[in-house]
């Protein structure tokens, strides 16, 4: 109590002298502290600590551990009712530390089932229009009826295992607890009514075809899969919602689907009995083929698919399947596919490339599919690593663009009469190798694709631009950084960073492809150059093949390997949604002379000293200044007009090497501003009067003193016209209107066309 | 800001590794000029998604950017514009001059101009194009009026909006 009072005594004292200070208002108030604020701080309070599990190099640690799930499945596909049936053997391998008394099962098709909470957790409004099915399902209480219907699951001795299904998750409570190096066999029975993707917009589904009454399968997220658990997450149980994609284990598959025995089928994993299930001839084909490394051969052709089409047989077979290591299986089936294949070499190995489409896709994919497999594979391979798989697919599926481990489907169809533009070819060349790409980010370099979708997305962007630049110049990729402009420069409210979980990513295109694609191509091209890059994002592949990567693991890697300290370019590109903007604020001419000026006299009364102590000396001279006199606008001829610097270079240089010295007399300070919150290099380009140009890499730490203002002083021996910031558009900067001393007026282009117009 | 910088919705499009939902979507970029007195227009469209309403409606081959592109199509465009493209500015309906287009990749670019504009006090923008072909079609406007800066979206619902200042 005692204490309190003399406390209260101390704080109205206090607040007395601060009223008493105020009131005279002589002193300005005190500016309050602040935490480290610099954009070149250290980024760990944006990351993980790092830990044995995962080092702070960005490698997996010592004790880095993965779960793994193997599968045993008999799948029957039921074209007639378009249905598919399902009978899996999981085991689940504890690699952890820790006891686990459930597991996590994935019930992705529940996103489709009529009380699914993904419609309820969606703004809605009247739809534009409602076909009777849809009106019938939506209004009538008929509601299509998707989702996983569970028949049982059971422990592998029959008896029943106690369940509980939440949405897209389902836990599974073991009769015992699962140890650290302890495996677990369960079973699960099910069946669900298949999507027709057209009319759901989902990621798989069918494709009806009404001229003949076929469909097209594409077969994927069809089985309840194991959730990860790891000591990132625990166990990784955000509900699927659509966009956020999947995050999987790593296991090994035996699976067998049954078929109408007309239909044409492939899928993830080695097809053991591909010989039994083609023609004679076929298989003969194909055998060619697995020799063919210049060209595709036709294995399964457009005739004998367009005979399959009518034929509608009620006979079954059986596709077996074994695929090792993979993080999930998907496969694809109709009467309507015609296939051709061509071998890859692949590091040594064969690598068959494979293309499955309807003739609605031809002559387009004949042409174009099996030829960009090939070419991704090697371009992938050439800059990550070794394609490890033995194939891979490319399913033609119209609007569809999704990847599975070897497999995946790509739209691209001709016009009737087999026409196509030229935004159809190139769109589905892009879509390939996207897709096929994607085999390498996230299949096999397994990132959380539910949390972070820019992982797979944007690394692969990234990729398939340098693919496609190497496939065809001029390719209309994006990823550039000048096709990111129009989104950064965006309002803000319309934007979020990178590091967003991609559920609460509002425009996923701009957001996790291209914005991340921007980010690594000026990595590579401005900030770290071609070798330190290549070699660092090599690494992260290598290092993280076959694993779980996290963003931190990515970023530790891209620093560790090329040793330059990035975590300014992590926090500005990655974790804000700032952008760029740096622009030439002035530039002021200085004149060299040996007349001394006041701030030397300024230096020499501070220390004490006189200014002839400080002679002779040379110093540059603003005309603006106090110091300027008429006399110093003449031409000066720095090595022949001042003695003292002739006399010193006379002395200490050889006539040879006299000859190499610089004439130098043009002197600039340049003033940089940056309006714009991200810390970016200076790409100056510098314009000399004899028309030759020079280009200055400024990094960015420039600006690790002032944010918003830096100053540079230029000197030359040829005259500067013209200083331009960036201008081969590689920083993503917003505002180009301060880009360039002189000011440049820009032509808009509304401008430039009118202006075109008329001279023609 | 540069001028013609917000085409950050023709990057959702491109294409996602996720179902090619095929977004149906414009940008149009209205610009008061106040030195020159003039409104100047630039849209831009897919070229595929404009080719199909032009084809649609005047049941011609347009065959747009290709060799065998109809010489007389700027004749139809302009008449398309016409009917669906709409600026009142302080009130009153002014008229257009479609200036031309322009092709870039699987974009085409359609310019036109008003001319003669002393002030602008309010001004309201109609924009039906391509709503006949595409269900949910949307048409982005970007709005660069007396230093003020708009954005909005017309849709068949809503394919007009009034802006005042």
């Amino acid at each position: 109590m005692k204490n309190n009072i003399f406390l209260s005594i101390v704080i109205t004292f206090f607040s007395f002298a601060l009223f008493a200070q105020e009131k005279p208002a002589e002193k300005p108030a005190r500016e309050p502290g602040h935490y480290n604020m610099s954009k070149f701080k250290q980024i760990s309070q944006e990351l993980p600590t790092p830990n044995n599990y995962r080092t702070a190099s960005g490698a997996p640690g010592h004790e880095y551990y993965q779960q793994q799930a193997d599968y045993r499945m008999d799948i029957i596909l039921d074209d007639e009712n378009q249905r598919l049936y399902g009978e899996e053997t999981i085991t689940y391998f504890n690699n952890s530390p820790d006891n686990l008394d459930f597991l996590w099962v994935q019930l992705d098709q529940n996103i489709y089932a009529p009380d699914a909470k993904t419609s309820d957790v969606s703004a809605s409004g009247p739809g534009v229009y409602y076909n009777a099915e849809k009106f019938t399902q939506s209004f009538l209480g008929k509601p299509f009826d998707g989702g996983f219907k569970i028949d049982y699951v059971k422990n592998i001795d029959g008896s029943d295992l106690p369940h509980y299904v939440n949405g897209t998750m389902m836990r599974v409570d073991l009769p015992a607890t699962l140890k650290p190096g302890m495996n677990t066999s369960f079973k699960i029975k099910w069946w669900y009514n298949i999507v027709n993707y057209k009319n759901n917009r989902s990621r798989s589904g069918y494709e009806h075809f009404p001229k003949d009454g076929n469909n097209g399968y594409i077969i994927a997220q069809f089985f309840p899969r194991m959730a990860v658990y790891n000591e990132v997450e625990g166990w990784q149980t955000m509900p699927f919602l659509g966009q956020g994609e999947f995050t999987l284990p790593f296991g090994n598959y035996e699976v067998n689907i049954t078929t109408p025995d007309d239909h044409l089928l492939d899928g993830t994993g080695l097809l053991l009995n591909r010989k039994e299930m083609l023609t004679k001839d076929q298989w003969k084909r194909y055998e060619e083929a697995q020799k063919s490394f210049d060209k595709p051969v036709i294995v399964a052709t457009q005739k004998e698919a367009e005979e399959r089409e009518k034929s509608f047989s009620k006979k079954t077979k059986t596709w077996k399947f074994k695929a090792e290591n993979v993080r999930d299986f998907a496969f694809a089936s109709s009467r309507k596919y015609i296939l051709d294949a061509q071998a890859v070499l692949i590091g040594g190995k064969t690598v068959m490339a494979i293309s499955l489409y309807p003739k609605e896709g031809n002559p387009l994919w004949e042409q174009y599919s099996t030829k960009t497999v090939v070419h991704t594979l090697k371009s992938y391979s050439e800059r990550l690593f070794d394609y490890p798989y033995h194939k891979a697919i490319s399913v033609n599926a119209d609007q569809q663009g999704m990847e599975y481990p070897m497999i995946c489907w790509n739209f691209g169809r001709t016009n009737e009469d087999g026409t196509y533009s030229e935004r159809t070819r190139t769109g589905m060349i892009g879509v390939i190798v996207h897709e096929v790409g994607h085999n390498f980010f996230p299949m096999i370099v397994n990132s959380d694709e539910r949390q972070w979708g820019w992982m797979d997305e944007g690394l692969n962007t990234f990729t398939q631009l340098l693919a496609e630049e190497a496939l065809e110049p001029g390719f209309p990729s994006r990823g550039y950084p000048k096709d990111i402009v129009g989104y950064m420069s965006g309002e803000q409210k319309n934007l979020e960073p990178i590091m967003t979980q991609h559920d609460l990513v509002s425009n996923s295109g701009a957001n996790a492809y291209s914005k991340p694609a921007a980010g690594l191509y000026m990595l590579r091209e401005v900030i770290l150059g071609h070798e330190l890059f290549d070699r660092a994002f090599k690494t992260y592949a290598e290092r993280w093949k076959f694993k779980h990567p996290t963003p931190a693991d990515f970023f530790r890697t891209m620093e560790d390997v090329s040793g330059t300290e990035l975590d300014w370019f992590w926090r500005g590109w990655f974790f804000t949604t700032d952008y760029n903007d740096i622009g030439v604020k002035g530039v002021n001419k200085y004149i060299v002379t040996d007349k001394p000026t006041k701030r030397l006299e300024n230096m020499a009364k501070q220390y004490g000293m006189k200014v002839e102590d400080f002679l002779p000396a040379l110093f540059l001279v603003n005309p603006d200044s106090e110091d300027y006199k008429a006399e110093m606008a003449k031409d000066v001829d720095p090595l022949n007009d001042f003695k003292f610097l002739d006399e010193y270079l006379k002395s200490n240089f050889t006539e040879e090497e006299r000859k190499t010295l610089k004439n130098t007399k043009y002197f600039y300070e340049i003033v940089f501003e940056k309006p714009g919150g991200l810390v970016m290099p200076i790409l100056a380009e510098f314009v000399y009067a004899d028309g030759t140009r020079e280009n200055k890499y400024y990094p960015a730490e420039i600006w690790r003193f002032n944010d918003k203002e830096v100053k540079k002083l230029v000197a030359s021996d040829k005259e500067i016209l013209e200083i331009n910031i960036d201008p081969k558009k590689l920083t993503a900067d917003v505002d180009t209107s301060n880009n360039s001393w002189p000011k440049k007026v820009e032509e808009s282009q509304f401008d430039k066309f009118k202006k075109k117009t008329v001279d023609e | 800001m540069k001028f013609f910088n917000w085409f950050l919705l023709f990057s959702v499009m491109v294409s996602l590794s996720f179902t090619m939902h095929k977004y149906y979507v414009s940008m149009t970029e209205i610009k008061y000029v106040e030195e020159k007195k003039e409104i100047q227009i630039t849209m831009r469209f897919f070229i595929d998604d404009f080719e199909k309403v032009l084809g649609d409606q005047f049941k011609k081959p347009f065959a747009l950017a290709t060799e065998k592109e109809l010489k007389d199509t700027d004749k139809f465009i302009n008449f398309y514009l016409i009917q669906n493209f709409r600026l009142t500015i302080n009130g009153k309906a002014h008229k257009f001059h479609f200036l031309g287009k322009e092709y870039e990749n699987d974009v085409v670019y359609l310019y036109a101009e008003v001319t003669d504009v002393q002030s602008i006090q309010s001004i309201e923008i109609q924009n039906r194009m391509l709503f006949e072909g595409f269900e949910d079609q949307q048409n982005y406007i970007k709005l660069d009026v007396n230093s003020q800066k708009k954005t909005f979206i017309l849709t068949k619902q809503i394919d007009k909006e009034l802006i005042k200042f």
